[in-house]
C-alpha cells in the first residue's frame, strides 16, 4: 500500500520534472514587455468605446477616416503646448499601419484603426508622404536594441501651467552612441510626491484619446523598436492634471527641474525625497521622472509644484531629429 | 463547437473619468498601480506562462502571441488588474483559452505584433530544434485537447484538480477522468517513441 503510494509519488515527481525540462529552453522575447505596455492602453481605449455603445459611431468613424485623410484634417500635431521643437516631432512618428512599406507590423486591429478616436493625429502622419526623405520611420528591425548606456543627453521640459492648473511637458532622451539602435520599450514615467503632496493621490497612466490631458497629442500606435540613429532621440510627453486641493493651499507654479543631463548622475534620485531643508515652507510638489527602457538610472525629471494630487498622463515615445547638442532645454 | 470563453466578452468595469473623479485613495491606488503592476506581473509570470503555452500549443511560434495577448486582455480590464491575487489565475485561464486553436487563429488573424520568431530561431537554432523534437511535446500532440490541458495544468502549472476544473470549466470528476486517461495515453506514446 505505502510502496504503491510512494511509487506513485515518485512517478508524479518525475512527470513534473519532465514537463519542466521539456520547455526549459523557452525564453521570453525581450521586446515582449514593451509591446504589451503599448498595446494595453490601446485596448483600454477600444474597450471603453465598445462599452459606451459606440458601435455605430465606430462604423461612421471608420468610414470617415479615409475621407478625412484625403481632405487633410485639422492638424493638432503641433498643439498649443507642443513647443518649438515639435515641427518634426509628431509627424515623424512612423505610422504603423498600412503606410509603412515593409515595416515589421502587419495590420492593426480591425474596426478601430490606430489612434482612431480622434483622426487628427494620424491625419498629419498620412498627409505628409509616409516614405518621406531619410526619416528612419520604417527601418528594418535589424538594428541592435538600444542599451541603457546608449541613451543619454536627457532633458526635461515643462510648460507653464494652464488656467486649469494642468502642466504639460516632455522628456527627450537621445541616442548618444555611435550606432543606430532600436528602442524596444517606452520606458517608465514615475511621479513622486514631495512636501505635503500625497503619494496616494498621485497616479501615472498612459494617455488615451479623450482623457483629461486634452492638450497631449492623440495617441498613435508606435511600432517598436523605434529606430534611433546616432544623435536622434525620442520624446515622451506628459500632462499633469491636478485634482483636489492641498490641506494648506499654496500658489500654483511650475518649475522645470535642472535636468540631469548625464544619465549616470544619481543626483536626480535625490529629488525624490523632498529636497528642501526647510520643512515648514516646503511647497507641495510632484517630481515626474522618466527612466528609459533598460532600467535605472532615471534619465530626467521635472518638478511640478502647487498641487497635492492628480494624474500624470504619459504618451508613447516619438522620434526627435538630430539637433546640435544644447544641454539645456529652453522654450522658444 | 466553441466553448463559452469568458475573456472575450468582458465589459470594461470602470471608466477612468469616474475613478479619478472619486479621488479616493483606494481608487487612485487601483488605477495608478496598473502600469507598474504590469511590469511586476510580467516579471513574475511571463516566462512560466510562455512555457505553459509551449506545452499547450503545437506550434511554438504562436506562444509569444498567445501570452502577450493574454497580458493585454487581462491588463486592459481594470477590474482584473485590481485583484492582484487573481491576476495569475486570469492570465492562466486566458492562455488556456487562447491556446485552443479556434481562438488562436482569430488572434493570429488580428496579429498586432511583429513576429519575433525568425530572429529567435536563427539565434537559437539548436534550442529551437531541440524543443521541436522534445519527446514529451511530441507525445502531447497525440492527446485529446482536454487531456492535454489537464495534464499540463496539473503537472506543469502544479494546479490541484479543483483548480484545473475551475480553469477549464468542467467538474472535478471530469478532470480526474481526463487526467487518468491522458496519463495512460501519454505513457503509451512516450514508450512507443522510445523504441
Amino acid at each position: 500500500m505505502t510502496d504503491d503510494q510512494q511509487g506513485r509519488e515518485r512517478a508524479e515527481y518525475e512527470l513534473r520534472a519532465l514537463f519542466r525540462e521539456s520547455v526549459a529552453a523557452v525564453e521570453p522575447d525581450p521586446a515582449a514587455l514593451g509591446r504589451i505596455r503599448l498595446a494595453v492602453p490601446r485596448r483600454r481605449a477600444r474597450r471603453r468605446h465598445a462599452w459606451t455603445g459606440a458601435v455605430a459611431a465606430t462604423l461612421v468613424a471608420a468610414a470617415a477616416v479615409p475621407t478625412l485623410h484625403a481632405v487633410r484634417p485639422f492638424d493638432l500635431s503641433g498643439g498649443p503646448t507642443a513647443g518649438s521643437a515639435d515641427a518634426h516631432g509628431a509627424s515623424s512618428v512612423p505610422r504603423p499601419s498600412r503606410g509603412s512599406p515593409g515595416g515589421p507590423r502587419s495590420t492593426p486591429l480591425p474596426a478601430f484603426p490606430d489612434g482612431r478616436p480622434t483622426p487628427s493625429a494620424s491625419g498629419s502622419g498620412t498627409a505628409t508622404d509616409p516614405g518621406q526623405s531619410g526619416a528612419p520611420a520604417s527601418a528594418p528591425p535589424a538594428v541592435p536594441a538600444c542599451l541603457r548606456a546608449d541613451l543619454g543627453r536627457a532633458t526635461a521640459h515643462l510648460d507653464t501651467a494652464d488656467s486649469a492648473g494642468s502642466v504639460y511637458g516632455y522628456f527627450t532622451v537621445r541616442n548618444t552612441s555611435a550606432r543606430s539602435c532600436g528602442l524596444t520599450g517606452p520606458g517608465t514615467v514615475a511621479a513622486t510626491a514631495g512636501g505635503p503632496a500625497e503619494q496616494a493621490r498621485i497616479k501615472v497612466v498612459d494617455h488615451i484619446a479623450g482623457d483629461a490631458a486634452a492638450a497631449l497629442p492623440a495617441p498613435t500606435a508606435v511600432p517598436l523598436p523605434l529606430v534611433l540613429a546616432p544623435g536622434e532621440g525620442y520624446r515622451v510627453r506628459f500632462g499633469w492634471v491636478p485634482e483636489g486641493t492641498c490641506p494648506s493651499s499654496a500658489p500654483r507654479a511650475a518649475a522645470p527641474a535642472a535636468d540631469s543631463a548625464a544619465p549616470a548622475v544619481p543626483g536626480a534620485a535625490g529629488t525624490e525625497t523632498s529636497p528642501s531643508p526647510t520643512p515648514s515652507a516646503v511647497p507641495p510638489s510632484v517630481t515626474v521622472a522618466h527612466t528609459p527602457e533598460g532600467g535605472v538610472p532615471e534619465a530626467a525629471s521635472a518638478v511640478i509644484t502647487g498641487s497635492c494630487g492628480g494624474t500624470v498622463y504619459r504618451t508613447a515615445p516619438e522620434t526627435v531629429p538630430v539637433e546640435p547638442s544644447t544641454a539645456a532645454p529652453t522654450s522658444g | 463547437m466553441i466553448e463559452a470563453v469568458p475573456v472575450v466578452s468582458l465589459p470594461l468595469p470602470v471608466r477612468r473619468s469616474a475613478a479619478s473623479r472619486m479621488g479616493s485613495a483606494a481608487a487612485a491606488d487601483a488605477t495608478g498601480a496598473s502600469v507598474d503592476q504590469l511590469t511586476e506581473t510580467y516579471q513574475a509570470h511571463y516566462r512560466s506562462l510562455l512555457r505553459l503555452a509551449a506545452l499547450l500549443l503545437d506550434d511554438l511560434s504562436s506562444c509569444e502571441d498567445v501570452v502577450q495577448e493574454a497580458f493585454i486582455r487581462v491588463h486592459a480590464a481594470r477590474k482584473r488588474v485590481r485583484e492582484p491575487e487573481k491576476t495569475l489565475a486570469y492570465l492562466r485561464q486566458t492562455v488556456v483559452n487562447l491556446s485552443r486553436s479556434t481562438l488562436r487563429r482569430r488572434i493570429l488573424g488580428l496579429r498586432l505584433l511583429p513576429k519575433p520568431m525568425p530572429d529567435m530561431a536563427s539565434a537559437e537554432e539548436g534550442a529551437y530544434d531541440a524543443l521541436e523534437r522534445d519527446q514529451l511535446r511530441t507525445a502531447l500532440k497525440g492527446l485529446q485537447r482536454r487531456q492535454r490541458e489537464v495534464l499540463v495544468l496539473r503537472y506543469y502549472a502544479d494546479l490541484t484538480e479543483a483548480q484545473v476544473a475551475e480553469v477549464l470549466g468542467v467538474s472535478v470528476g471530469s478532470v480526474k477522468a481526463y487526467g487518468s486517461r491522458g496519463l495512460a495515453t501519454l505513457r503509451v506514446l512516450m514508450e512507443s517513441s522510445h523504441d
